[in-house]
């Protein structure tokens, strides 16, 4: 029988943050130029979409 | 999945004057999110809205959500008789503003807009400024996450 994972102690400290933005995200992205972030988004647009083929693909497998 | 570069190629390509707004921009501002469509705010003039149609019919634009069997001719005439539509076309979502809210028409947002390179095309883009008002006048939940990005780049 499946047994849930006992939630590490880190999880608990990072649940105490206030959510707020990722800074170190946001000066990474700085780096690249506007092209170099919408080709970002395409490639990210990509992947979801791959990952909705294959759970489609999975459920009708089963 | 929405093929940005060709998109914009074949606006400006046609000389199509539009100013980008939306996800996009907020992106190419330096907020790395999701984002499906392309939000374009466009001239209401005869003669950019003869450009647009022309431009996007070989991309056969039909309206986002609308039954099939709905009558949608792509032409002049009927961007001329609308201000805002949301589409779908060959290339993916694109969404056609005549106003924005928070900022108004092409004519008042092209004032202050950037012009940037976006895939080797020459693109007007609003500023950060126009682009906190005009999520702050949108005011949806998705508005307000990008707000504290904006709010982040604008103070450096």
């Amino acid at each position: 029988m499946w047994q849930p994972v006992k939630e590490p102690w880190q999880y608990r400290v990072l649940d105490m943050n206030p959510p707020s933005l990722d800074v170190a995200a946001l000066a990474e992205s700085l780096k690249l130029t506007p092209t170099q972030r919408l080709e970002n988004v395409q490639r990210l647009n990509a992947l979801a979409i791959e990952l909705q083929r294959a759970t489609r693909d999975a459920a009708k497998t089963k | 999945m929405t093929d940005f570069k060709r998109i914009f190629g074949l606006l400006t390509d046609a000389n199509v004057e539009f100013v980008l707004i939306g996800g996009l921009s907020v992106i190419a501002h330096g907020h790395q999110r999701a984002t499906l469509d392309v939000d374009i705010c466009y001239a209401r003039t005869p003669k950019n809205i003869a450009r647009l149609a022309a431009a996007l019919a070989p991309v056969h634009p039909r309206l986002r959500g609308a039954p099939a069997e709905l009558k949608f001719p792509w032409d002049a005439q009927t961007l001329a008789n609308g201000l805002n539509f949301t589409l779908v076309t060959d290339l993916g979502d694109l969404d056609l503003l005549g106003e924005v809210a928070g900022l108004g028409s092409y004519e008042d947002i092209a004032l202050s807009a950037i012009e940037i390179t976006l895939f080797g095309c020459q693109v007007e883009m609003l500023n950060l400024d126009q682009l906190i008002r005009s999520k702050a006048a949108a005011g949806r939940v998705k508005d307000l996450l990008d707000l504290e990005a904006l709010r982040k780049l604008q103070s450096g």
